[in-house]
């Protein structure tokens, strides 16, 4: 197969995050001859999204840091005399302290096998795994991933292409569900999470279902889960983007269904809309208009300086305390509708926040975030269906053997991955996406997002719930977010030894990850040394909720590669587009030699979707 | 189309008009002329059309889910069919889920597909949490509830929900006038308020508290125990419900006394006693001060009216603009009685005047009828006199509760003529308008006991504007200073020739 791909390419895209697929879909999109590259064996390096067991071989590929041996030095025979090696750092250090734990007696799952993988598939990785920490690397940390423009690329290896065809797997494993729910067999009803035993009360008629370890094990292709938690602002970049290149076609979303707020020990929700304050029953009537009149002005602060200016040199949470705000109100307009740090929030950025937001609102939902069901990991992948469709190449598991350097970040980003058996704030629905902002006990520290999202969002099995927490680290990840996790949460080890009745109330927890990924969104191009003016660097996942820093920066360097070209239009509908003879004849000639490793490469074949023969890109 | 008419013309109404008007209605349902035919069509085709009718209407509904035509067709068509109000139900659910606004839907819903109250109080409930601007979903609500009072626990509840609303936007006027509409639960129904026996015109007065219609038998009104024969008219010389009503009396009442009893709809009776070498008398109910501004709040308890003054001040505070909540606490300062709340009230008209420039006319007519309330409640305002000089009014409300007033002082307002309502006003001698705006006095009934009228500085110019002061028997002194027909050289004459006992001065 290697043998038929096309040799030269006008720009190399390395690596599958976010920004970097954005950027292979704008520039296959106007036309460029696209390569784009991953050395891992999916999609959407730090951004990605991974079925349980996929989740697993990560941590323990994470955990062990393992050289990857690559003593085949072939390709040095390839370069030509004129031409130059940069290496690349083989070595992935974005990912430290990864330390993931089980609730539950996992040695009951040692002979479940996920349902539908591959029996090879080192399934338990989390064994064993409690405690381990990697040393945090004093090394120069590698770049994320890079996109080289050349004027003539060689693509030195490739063994297999795969296309964008995780659209269609998903479609597949919707399927399945309905295949019946898989039968608990009597050896494994004895081996309940949450040792029922110890506290036979607690299992009241409200908790119909204890899960299993094993349960999650074998269910867990039937749910995505992400690396990064993120959301979308209805109105941010990325949607805007997504509706403009119509990407948008690829995905499917589920709106958040409610903010929380945590506040003196309990949580809460926040009233953002004005269906919600009307509706609330926890505002009193006066506070009712205060909060309605607080944020008609955020709407509109612009016109009203009046109003600020004389808090322009004071944080948000001062400016606040003036507002006749009572203080519940001004919890939930700092922490969970402006998401700002009380600390270091100044007014002007404060009310810039919350007028996104409440701009955000109403577009598709009640509240202003939407999430992509089968976790955030989907966004890269659509960028990158969209790019085969106009030719782009993908080739993953093949790293580019080139070295570039960054400068030490030092900013990092906390990460839990929690699944939990209940809802942190239950109501009538179980179906719920709620986003919650956990304040820092110490001013100064960041606050903890918390984004807990429902087995409707196909990240999660039934009956439970998935959680993620992510703040910007201080120190390492389960050091940043244990004590709110232990806020929010009933860690199962304790069960035997908490008898009071509060404790029954919060959510247990069945499983967790914690792991530090760098947050390389600050360092600025020069930082890297002799980097040749055709290389163009991306970051990881920043730390912000949404997504406007990768567009933005995808947007950035297609502009600075092509100045000339739009960014993502609209592709033709496939019913518009006449082809003339030349256009085919070069088409042909060009990158489609091998039919059956063809990547879509005309959009005809793309409203058919998931009809064309590509191969499945499944863990191997 | 063309084709339709033709059949029309012919008269051939078959199947075929049938798909025509389909297809027409198909893409425009709100062609009147083809529904009208479909209709003719169907009755004389018979056979069992209307499940598919149904779901041709639907469709139609699809289209223009507010064509009057549709609508009209669907309730024709379920005039044919066995009621089916869950399915009807289900269909206005699902158009309300579509615009929770279509006020086709919401009224279909009531007059084919009620549930009971309770479920039809919990659907509009649902859609009002869903957005509580829509005037349909809370006028829906308030025909739910049963006229009259409402229970305690009811009526806490409807306020608590109709206060969310007002509280979280109070700009949003639909809220405000269910919550008006919660309190105003029952209008008093009318009552006699005062009668005059006048012997020198021989006629017998009565005031009501609302405008009515005296049909025979409905007034019953006796002399000595002999009925009067009647006929009552109106005071104010039109066709139309009235709050004065005139009767005469029987020629050669010469011998008092005498005792006249009147008794309205079969109520309480009121007496009247002409004693020897009086030429008139009368009765007249105490004035009830929670019925002049407000009176359909009558039936609520003033405890829940004082509360919910007291939230509109809270929101005031917070926003003194909201015309919603300024009208609502003036209403509601009304109906607590305007003396104790005099001054607050004519603040908030005040604020309600400058809060609401597109509504000026109805809030100076508020404030009017604010203004003579106060009077009418004046510590020692004589039984006679009403002084409402310099109060800005553009109308005389609530004359029938003044109508023995000998002397109604009304210089320097913004009246624009005299209504016709004075008529009622039988002992009214002093009428002073100075100041004011009127152009004419065209329509005002007889006085007759007017002696003296002051008009001066009114836009009064043409002397036929007076006319109906020649059946004023008793009018001696008129005022006309300052208006353009005093100006005018021939007025004197004119007015002598008009109104030759009456002295006029006219500078």
């Amino acid at each position: 197969m290697a043998d038929n791909l096309p040799a030269e390419f006008d720009v190399v895209v390395v690596g599958t995050g976010l920004p970097e697929s954005i950027i292979a879909a704008a520039c296959a999109r106007s036309g460029q001859r696209v390569l784009h590259v991953d050395s891992r064996n999916y999609y959407g390096g730090n951004w990605a999204s991974f079925s349980f067991s996929g989740l697993l071989s990560w941590i323990k590929e994470n955990q062990e840091k393992s050289e990857i041996s690559d003593e085949c030095e072939d390709w040095r025979k390839l370069i030509l005399e004129n031409e130059e090696v940069i290496s690349l750092n083989k070595k992935d250090k974005t990912i430290e302290h990864v330390e993931a734990f089980c609730f539950g007696d996992q040695d009951s799952a040692k002979d479940v096998e996920e349902a539908g993988a591959l029996p090879k598939l080192p399934v338990f990785g989390a064994s064993g795994a409690e405690g381990v920490a990697q040393d945090p690397n004093k090394e120069c940390p590698p770049l994320d991933s890079a996109v080289a423009r050349a004027e003539s690329c060689e693509a030195e290896k490739a063994a297999s292409v795969d296309t964008a065809s995780t659209v269609e797997e998903n479609d597949t494993e919707v399927n399945c569900e309905n295949e019946g729910s898989p039968s608990v067999s009597s050896s494994e009803s004895a081996l309940d999470l949450g040792k029922a035993e110890a506290a036979p009360s607690e299992v009241s008629a409200q908790e119909p279902k204890k899960i299993m370890y094993s349960q999650i094990v074998r269910e867990g292709r039937r749910f995505n889960i992400d690396l990064v938690s993120k959301l979308l602002y209805s109105r941010g970049l990325l949607i805007d983007l997504l509706i403009k290149s119509n990407v948008s076609r690829y995905a499917e979303f589920k709106n958040a269904t409610r903010i929380l707020a945590f506040r003196e020990g309990k949580v809460e929700q926040v009233p953002c809309s004005r269906a919600d304050v009307f509706n609330s029953r926890q505002l009193t009537m006066v506070e009712k208009r205060m909060l309605m009149k607080f944020l008609t002005f955020c709407l509109d602060y612009e016109q009203h300086p009046d109003e600020f200016q004389d808090y322009k040199n004071s944080t948000f949470a001062q400016f606040l305390r003036t507002r006749k705000l009572t203080p519940s109100l001004q919890h939930f307009i700092l922490h969970s509708i402006a998401m700002v740090s009380e600390t270091d929030c100044s007014t002007v950025e404060g009310l810039q926040a919350t007028r996104k937001f409440l701009q955000c609102l109403g577009r598709y939902g009640n509240t202003p975030f939407l999430f992509p069901l089968y976790g955030q990991g989907e966004i890269p992948q659509c960028f990158c269906r969209m790019c085969a469709v106009f030719g782009g190449i993908y080739c993953l598991r093949h790293s580019v053997q080139c070295l570039v350097v960054d400068k030490e970040s030092g900013r990092q980003i906390s990460r839990a991955v929690l699944i939990t058996d209940q809802s942190v704030l239950k109501t009538d629905s179980e179906q719920q996406v709620s986003i919650l902002t956990v304040p820092p006990v110490d001013l100064g520290q960041p606050a903890v997002c918390v984004i807990e999202l429902c087995s409707s969002t196909m990240t999660c099995m039934k009956d439970t719930y998935l959680v993620h927490l992510t703040c910007p680290s201080t120190k390492t990840a389960r050091e940043d977010l244990e004590p709110v996790v232990q806020k929010l949460f009933h860690l199962n080890t304790e069960a035997e030894k908490e008898t009071e009745n509060e404790e029954l109330d919060k959510p247990r927890v069945l499983w967790a990850v914690y792991f530090n990924m760098r947050d390389s969104s600050g360092i600025d191009r020069n930082s890297y040394s002799s980097l040749p003016s055709n290389v163009y660097v991306c970051s990881g996942p920043d730390s912000a909720l949404g997504n406007d820093c990768a567009v933005k920066q995808a947007e950035t360097i297609f502009q600075e590669m092509f100045p000339t070209e739009e960014f993502c239009p609209p592709p033709p509908n496939p019913e518009d587009i006449i082809y003339d003879e030349d256009e085919l004849a070069s088409e042909e000639s060009g990158l489609s030699n091998s039919p059956e490793t063809k990547p879509e490469p005309s959009p005809e074949e793309s409203s058919s979707r998931g009809s064309t023969a590509v191969n499945e890109h499944s863990e191997e | 189309m063309a084709t339709l008419i033709d059949k029309r013309g012919r008269g051939e109404l078959d199947a075929e008009v049938v798909e025509l008007t389909g297809a027409v209605l198909a893409a425009n349902p709100d062609v009147g002329t083809c529904w009208n035919l479909r209709r003719r069509a169907l009755e004389l085709l018979g056979g069992d059309w209307v499940p598919g009718e149904l779901a041709f209407v639907g469709g139609c509904l699809g289209v223009n889910p507010k064509s009057y035509g549709a609508w009209h067709h669907r309730r024709w068509v379920l005039r044919h069919a066995p009621p089916d109000p869950a399915a009807q139900r289900a269909f206005c659910a699902r158009l309300l889920e579509a615009d929770p606004r279509n006020f086709h839907a919401w009224e279909h819903r009531r007059a084919e597909a009620g549930a009971g109250a309770e479920a039809e109080l919990a659907f509009t409930a649902q859609l009002l949490a869903r957005d509580f601007s829509n005037f349909s979903a809370w006028h829906h609500r308030g025909r739910l509830l049963a006229e009259g009072p409402l229970p305690p626990e009811r009526l806490r509840e409807e306020l608590e929900l109709v206060q969310n609303a007002v509280f979280t936007d109070p700009q949003d006027q639909s809220a405000w006038v269910y919550l008006r509409c919660l309190l105003a639960r029952a209008t008093p129904p009318p009552r006699l308020l005062s009668l005059h026996a006048d012997l020198e015109d021989g006629t017998l007065a009565a005031a009501f508290s609302r405008p009515v219609v005296v049909s025979p038998g409905s007034l019953e009104a006796s002399l000595d125990d002999c009925p009067l024969p009647g006929p009552w008219r109106p005071a104010d010389g039109r066709p139309r419900p009235s709050c004065f009503w005139l009767c005469p009396l029987p020629p050669g009442l010469a011998t008092p006394p005498a005792r006249l009893r009147v008794a309205w709809q079969r109520g309480p009776a009121h007496f009247v006693t002409l004693r020897p070498g009086e030429t008139e008398a009368w009765w007249q109910e105490p004035i009830e001060a929670r019925e002049l501004i407000w009176p359909e709040v009558g039936v609520s308890d003033p405890a829940v009216l004082s509360e919910l003054a007291q939230a509109c001040r809270e929101l005031l505070e917070l926003e003194p603009r909201s015309r919603g909540c300024l009208l609502t606490l003036a209403l509601l300062l009304g109906a607590l009685g305007p003396r104790a709340h005099g001054e607050e009230l004519r603040r908030c008209l005040r604020c309600l005047q400058e809060a609401d420039p597109l509504r000026r006319g109805f809030v100076a007519d508020l404030a009017s009828r604010a203004e003579v309330a106060l009077e009418l409640l004046r510590e020692g305002a004589g039984l006679g006199e009403l002084r409402l000089q310099g109060k800005a009014l553009t109308s005389l409300p609530l004359l029938e509760r003044a109508a023995l007033a000998a002397r109604l002082e009304l210089a320097g307002n913004e009246l624009g003529a005299l209504p016709p309502g004075l008529g009622g006003l039988r002992r009214l001698q002093v009428l002073d308008v100075s100041r004011n705006r009127v152009r004419s006095l065209r329509g005002l009934p007889p006085l007759p006991r007017l002696e003296e009228l002051r008009l001066d500085g009114n836009p009064i110019s043409h002397a036929s504007d007076l006319a109906p002061l020649a059946a004023c028997p008793r009018l001696a002194r008129l005022r006309l200073a300052g208006t353009p027909l005093a100006a005018a050289p021939e007025a004197a004459a004119q007015l002598d020739k008009l109104l030759p006992h009456v002295a006029v001065t006219l500078a």
